[in-house]
């Protein structure tokens, strides 16, 4: 993180590798640490959620009593056996009766799901493409930059656009658009990368052992590319639920189940009303966990820079 | 020079084609039927095939492509399906509201987060410099949308609702030189606070390494003040990213804009772009993304060759 403080000298030891002295360096960063066990905490809940703990999809989606009650204010209950009860709402209710704090839940795991699936898809496509070219060169080579050139010349809002409305609404179009547009990116930094080390000895070692070709990529060269690759990860997460509020304001997002992105966009005209809760929610929740998870990023990114004494 | 220039234009035209296969196989093999989309559930095969037969979508698709490519390379656009406008149109109209509503940011941020940059650099290390570098993540780390929808609340709705006075107008647009100005205010804001903290951050971070090079020590050496170091040598050399810089975020203001329009109600080439999208207009989708995209390819190697001008080393054979 630019902003922490010079954390003390970290002691190279003998024979460690860049990944242990990485997580040693990490394990200093008080700002990092702080960080990662906010994302932590979300990715606890989120778990929750998928195994159906608590917030499952129904609880989130059924009315628990009358709209937009103000969090703090009383409500009438509806049972299941069409009793009434007098319960405190936390987090108010939306439009339909639905009760905010539920939804707000049930949305973190849709954060991590999309967050995490575009994520790996993105970067999976990325650094195969990226390795592919960097290392045969040549035609391929010519080829895949070309892909490259002419899709990082249409703005990325554009694809996403495109693909969802030739794919469709809903979480596996946004999943679709997402991924298919972000690895770009990375694509051109694997490539820059591999060009580099394919000219190391170690690589020149393997060809002379007559390694295969794979074997050299994926095997030899790739172990190289870990620190990469993790913070391309950690950076595609924040762009991929960035984006899903995106995508839900312009209407291309998932329908039908909450999301913070759905939550913010057709809360908005609530605001407008004085309904404040469900927009704030939905930003207050998304906001911590961008910021952490680019504080993360922060920390991830010098605990693997070498040069970085800190 | 000249030929350095010409280049860059032949250069531009595998990209050029590479966009425009890209975006006709997105709608035209990927994406579902457009005749369909268009149509709805009720109708008969008779009308579906009078409609196919008028986009021209019996042909082969090589056929297809080939001419959509004249209608572009041509500029005879034909007419939306859905509004009967003339696509050409549709797309100069649009694009003025979409210039103002970002281009005046564009600069206004660039610049900002350039003086934060160099202040950062400047009192590198101490809180001036922290509290800058912890402000620019959370601008970061909050959504585009949501200061859209908190930005209207609280500077243009609110102060009508409560006091009375209007400082911004809510949503809307109009055409015309003194007229649009009110209205392009606020979304330049919310551009300009969205990328400030990307900016500031970058900039932040080229200044910082740019004075940690030698030639800044050995102009220490020599009993240059920090501020001659700052502005003679260190914005001069960092001028270069500077520029990249500003290109990478073009796309980034076509984004905004699409919100922007979206959620003021501009007429602007991405509310016409989202509105045909709403109404199935097949072609004009198709159009304005290829439309757009070939603007984007052309700003990208105009910025390259401003870059050569500025950067000596950049060779031009």
């Amino acid at each position: 993180m630019t902003a922490a403080a010079p954390a003390k000298f970290v002691e190279p030891r003998y024979g460690e590798s860049l990944f242990r002295k990485s997580a040693r360096k990490f394990r200093r960063d008080r700002l990092g640490m702080a960080s990662l066990s906010i994302v932590g905490v979300y990715a606890v809940i989120a778990l929750c959620v998928k195994i159906g703990l608590f917030a499952t999809l129904d609880a989130a989606t059924t009315p628990v009593g009358r709209q937009h009650v103000a969090p703090g204010q009383t409500y009438q209950h509806i049972l299941a056996d069409k009793s009434v009860e007098e319960r405190t709402s936390w987090f108010g209710t939306d439009i339909r009766g639905n009760d905010v704090g539920l939804k707000l839940i049930y949305s973190i795991k849709q954060a991590f799901a999309i967050g995490i699936l575009v994520a790996f898809f993105s970067v999976l496509i990325g650094v195969v493409l990226g390795a592919i070219s960097g290392y045969f060169g040549g035609k391929t080579d010519d080829f895949l930059l070309w892909v490259y050139t002419s899709m990082s010349s249409v703005p990325y809002i554009l694809w996403i656009i495109a693909i969802s409305y030739a794919f469709g609404k809903g979480f596996t179009g946004v999943v679709i658009a997402l991924s298919s547009t972000f690895w770009v990116g990375i694509y051109f930094n694997i490539r820059a990368e591999v060009q580099r080390l394919k000219e190391m000895e170690f690589v020149l070692a393997s060809e002379s052992f007559g390694m295969g070709k794979m074997h050299i990529i994926f095997r030899d060269i790739m172990p190289n590319l870990t620190h990469l690759i993790s913070i391309f990860l950690s950076l595609n997460f924040i762009a991929a639920i960035k984006n899903e509020v995106i995508l839900s304001f312009l209407g291309l997002g998932i329908a039908g189940e909450p999301s913070w992105g759905a939550m913010i966009s057709s809360a908005r005209l609530d605001l407008l009303a004085g309904k404040w809760w469900e927009v704030t929610g939905a930003t207050i929740l998304l906001f911590i966990l961008v910021m952490a998870f680019n504080l993360f990023t922060d920390s991830l990114q010098d605990a693997f820079d070498p040069k970085k004494v800190g | 020079m000249l030929t350095y220039i010409a280049r860059k234009f032949l250069a531009m035209i595998p990209t050029l084609i590479g966009v425009s296969i890209l975006v006709f196989v997105i709608f035209n093999v990927v994406g579902d039927d457009p005749v369909y989309l268009y149509l709805g559930k009720n109708a008969t095969v008779e009308d579906v095939e009078i409609m196919r037969h008028s986009m021209g979508l019996d042909k082969p698709l090589w056929t297809q492509y080939l001419i959509s490519m004249k209608e572009l390379v041509t500029f005879n656009l034909g007419y939306s399906m859905s509004s009967k406008e003339k696509i050409t149109d549709m797309f100069l109209n649009g694009a003025g509201p979409s210039i103002a509503l970002t281009l005046p940011a564009l600069f206004l941020y660039s610049g900002i987060s350039i003086v934060l940059g160099l202040i950062c650099a400047y009192w590198r290390g101490t809180w001036v410099d922290k509290m800058i570098a912890v402000l620019a993540t959370v601008g970061m780390s909050i959504s585009y949308v949501a200061v859209m929808i908190f930005a209207q609340y609280f500077l243009a709705f609110m102060p009508v609702e409560k006091w009375g006075v209007e400082i911004f107008p809510i949503t809307g647009y109009e055409n015309g030189f003194p007229d649009f100005i009110p209205y392009i205010l606020l979304p330049n804001l919310i551009t300009t606070f969205v990328a400030l903290g990307y900016n500031t951050r970058f900039f932040r971070s080229i200044a910082v390494e740019e004075m940690n090079r030698d030639y800044i020590r050995t102009a220490r050496a020599y009993g240059a003040d920090t501020r001659t170091i700052l502005f003679k040598h260190v914005l001069k050399n960092i001028m270069i990213p500077i520029i990249a810089r500003v290109v990478v975020t073009l796309p980034f203001m076509i984004t905004g804009s699409f919100l922007l329009e979206q959620f003021f109600v501009v007429p602007g080439l991405g509310y016409k772009l989202l509105h045909a999208i709403e109404s199935a207009d097949f072609k004009v989708v198709r159009t304005f993304t290829m439309l757009i995209a070939f603007l984007v390819v052309v700003t990208n190697s105009v910025a390259d060759i401003l870059n050569s001008m500025v950067d000596p080393r950049v060779k031009l054979s």
